[in-house]
């Protein structure tokens, strides 16, 4: 089994009525490229969250990579605030790495740290934050993740 | 230990909120208002493989 070590992404949120000193919040966000059955790929940025029952990426995603939600299987799902998104599903492969590793590297290959084929999300529910969910069906039910937020990191066990 | 990451806020800063934006090592390439669009004009700024990311809508944003 190997360990991969994140570095939490640190938001610094200004004052809001209920927190007038403002907050600073710890995102376990990872770099993601999803490539989807038809070839096509995209890189975005990711949430490890345990609080997912799948993974789910934007809908903009599926038309960046080409796919026709006509053709695609659907159901909905719920979150915060709403109730019956719907959720168009491609069988794609997911490619996981460290955005700054991504960002600072002077190579244009992407080396992923893991690789899986997965049942995906997609919906516009997840459009407003762009960002993709990583979560138990498909990702956390096959590696072990440690949330370490007092050290500012996160481990994900594979 | 992981290192200390980029800060994607100053990457992004100045631009709409909202835009999608398509960054490459640690700049913005294209940003705009869809994403097959900013890949589009990343691609023709010679930047095939960007990594896509959303300005937020507000900074004090949560996600529940």
């Amino acid at each position: 089994m190997a360990r991969h070590t994140f570095a939490y992404r640190v938001i610094t949120v200004p004052p809001s009525p209920p927190f007038p000193n403002g907050q600073t919040l710890a995102r376990a966000h990872v770099l993601t490229q999803l490539t989807g059955s038809n070839g096509n790929s995209i890189k975005a940025v990711s949430c490890v969250d345990s609080g997912a029952d799948g993974c789910a990426f934007p809908m903009s995603f599926a038309l960046a990579l080409k796919l026709d939600p006509l053709k695609m299987e659907r159901n909905t799902a719920g979150g915060v605030g709403n109730s019956s998104n719907i959720v168009y599903y491609d069988k794609i492969k997911l490619e996981v790495g460290n955005i700054d590793d991504f960002l600072a590297s002077s190579m244009t290959t992407f080396v992923p740290l893991i690789v899986k084929d997965i049942h995906a999300g997609f919906t516009t529910g997840l459009d407003a934050s762009g960002i993709g969910l990583l979560g138990h069906t498909g990702f956390l039910d096959s590696c072990i993740a440690t949330f370490d937020q007092r050290n500012l990191q996160f481990h994900l066990d594979i | 230990m992981a290192a200390s990451p980029i800060n994607l806020s100053d990457v992004l800063e100045g631009l709409p909120a909202g835009a999608w934006a398509a960054i490459y090592k640690h700049a913005v390439v294209a940003y705009g208002a869809d994403v097959q669009q900013v890949l589009a004009q990343a691609r023709a700024n010679g930047v095939d493989d960007p990594l896509i990311v959303k300005v937020p809508e507000s900074p004090e944003m949560l996600f529940l």
